[in-house]
């Protein structure tokens, strides 16, 4: 928690206009989860060409550290395939914040994650 | 006399822990509260020396326990006004509402319009929203005034128009106002109607008397009360228990089984099946003795001075209130924003100062929604906190300002 702490400092230099954050207009795939629980609200916006993913971008109603992770996220899949894209884990986001399941934050770190698999169950369906 | 707080704080060892080197600042009340010692003393003293089952056994442990049960439902029915074959004990608030939900729903037929409100914990809107649409009626959600308590014409039209069931709640776990229970009751009778209330934030911190709001059923948890988690209260006015199903069968709920039938045991046993929360009813008295030495009047003043202080503090460009903002119109809860800021960091940045608050939708998200956000930051408060500790929270308040 302490290091939660800190991380907010950090955070709140790095992400108070987190990169990656916007609309794609002509989006091919748009996600949104919410954490009921905590109120953290994202939107993923995915353009894509075949299976790869050409660029992501997010919007939210959120604390910074799921904006941060968001942010994260976008660089990490950016120009991956969707089974790439699929084969991220929750370690693979915490690791950024250098923390882990344990983390009071850990649901706002990996709502992203839960937005990005919606997107993509959602278009194997199609 | 007015009740001093630091000597109260004596009786809660939790109250001298130290987080991130800081003293402990708990301003979670509404969440659950601390215990004192001699909450956790009488639950010691029931297991070292008392221990065994209740009601059932002819021995001389268990005719010692099952007194000191009885006493304890006695004590905790007492402390609003009840006699203790009105009262069944439950885990908390949200299983007491959900069994009078399940109970009632034999009343709830097609087109039957249930009344709640726009400002519930969502353990007074779920229960009757699966209710009403199980048996084809419809529920309807009366709105708020301009000073966050609820819209008394909204009510009075809902009753007119054949209400069977009003359930609100008396004090707003979000907004912190308190509504008028004792008028809801008087109109919800007048027009035929039942009244359920959600009394999870109000009984813990100010004088409640089932005499005096005449509800048919009223919900609140001890572990909101000083009291031990896992043990709640549901008042329900006695012709209407006699007429409730219980919700479960087995055992020490019924006075004779054959292969054939059964008899039920009378009210309230019949609704409290199997081995009862003994610590937990234990612990829930103790705290009740706890609460009227200090007296529940004394409380009310105590966190209405805290409100009034933490309202003052409050630098209103960069700081939302969302409810009365106005001291007599608030219970000792409190949420807000800091403009620009997550209330998750908000909380975050306070607990690098040892101040414990909650954030998020708080279990009542169509309100926090309504009020225009998708999460709020809250604090509240109990008998052990003092204007230094909201000085502490204002102190780390204005640094979250800052980094705007």
């Amino acid at each position: 928690m302490a290091g939660d702490s800190e991380n907010l400092q950090e955070l709140l230099k790095r992400f108070k206009n987190p990169p990656n954050y916007g609309v794609i207009e002509n989006a091919d795939v748009v996600s949104e989860e919410t954490d009921y629980s905590c109120g953290d609200r994202l939107k993923l916006y995915f353009k894509l060409e075949g299976e790869r993913i050409l660029d992501v971008k997010f919007t939210s109603e959120a604390c910074l550290f799921c904006n941060a992770s968001a942010s994260f996220l976008a660089d990490l899949v950016r120009g991956k395939t969707l089974r790439e894209a699929l084969s991220l884990k929750d370690e693979d986001l915490l690791r950024f914040f250098n923390t882990d399941s344990k983390s009071p934050r850990y649901r706002c770190i990996v709502l992203p994650l839960r937005a990005l698999r919606t997107a993509f169950q959602g278009l194997e369906k199609r | 006399m007015p009740l001093d707080p630091y000597a109260l704080r004596e009786d809660f060892p939790i109250l001298r822990k130290i987080i991130n080197g800081k003293n402990l600042v708990y301003l979670n009340n509404a969440a659950t509260t601390q215990k004192p010692i001699q909450v956790v003393e009488a639950i010691k003293d029931y297991y070292y020396n008392y221990n065994s089952d209740v009601l059932r056994s002819v021995n001389t442990l268990s005719s010692q326990a099952t007194d000191l049960y009885m006493e304890a439902r006695r004590k905790i029915a007492g402390f609003i006004d009840a006699s203790e074959d009105e009262i069944v004990f439950t885990r908390n608030t949200t299983e007491g509402l959900n069994m009078v939900a399940e109970a009632l729903s034999g009343r709830i037929g097609r087109g039957t319009v249930v009344v709640t409100s726009i400002m519930e914990h969502h353990s007074n809107l779920l229960p009757w929203r699966r209710t009403v649409a199980k048996k084809g009626g419809r529920l309807v959600v009366v709105g708020m005034n301009r000073d966050f308590t609820i819209d008394m014409e909204m009510v009075e039209e809902s009753l007119e128009e054949g209400c069977e069931i009003l359930a609100t709640l008396h004090v707003s776990n979000v907004l912190g106002t308190v509504n008028p229970a004792r008028e809801l009751s008087r109109l919800a009778h007048k027009h035929g109607s039942l009244f359920i209330l959600d009394a999870a934030q109000s009984v813990p911190h100010m004088p409640f008397s089932v005499r005096e709001v005449d509800p048919d059923a009223v919900a609140f948890s001890g572990h909101k009360m000083l009291g031990p988690t896992g043990i709640g209260v549901l008042y329900v006015r006695r012709s209407m228990l006699e007429e409730m199903e219980p919700p479960y069968l087995g055992g020490g709920m019924v006075k004779t089984v054959s292969f054939e039938t059964q008899v039920y045991e009378d009210i309230p046993f019949r609704f409290e099946a199997g081995t009862p929360n003994v610590e937990g009813v234990i612990g829930l008295a103790a705290a009740v003795d706890y609460l009227r030495r200090i007296g529940m009047e004394n409380i009310a003043k105590h966190e209405s001075k805290l409100v009034e202080h933490l309202l003052e503090g409050f630098d209103r460009s960069m700081v939302e209130v969302y409810g009365p903002g106005e001291v007599d119109k608030h219970a000792g809860i409190v949420s807000f924003n800091v403009k620009g800021v997550h209330p998750h960091d908000v909380a975050q940045i306070l607990d690098a100062d040892g101040i414990m608050i909650r954030s998020g939708a708080l279990c009542a998200e169509p309100l926090v929604n309504a009020l225009g956000a998708s999460a709020v930051a809250r604090v509240s408060f109990y008998l052990y906190n003092t204007l230094e500790e909201v000085d502490r929270f204002h102190e780390s308040l204005r640094r979250v300002g800052s980094l705007t």
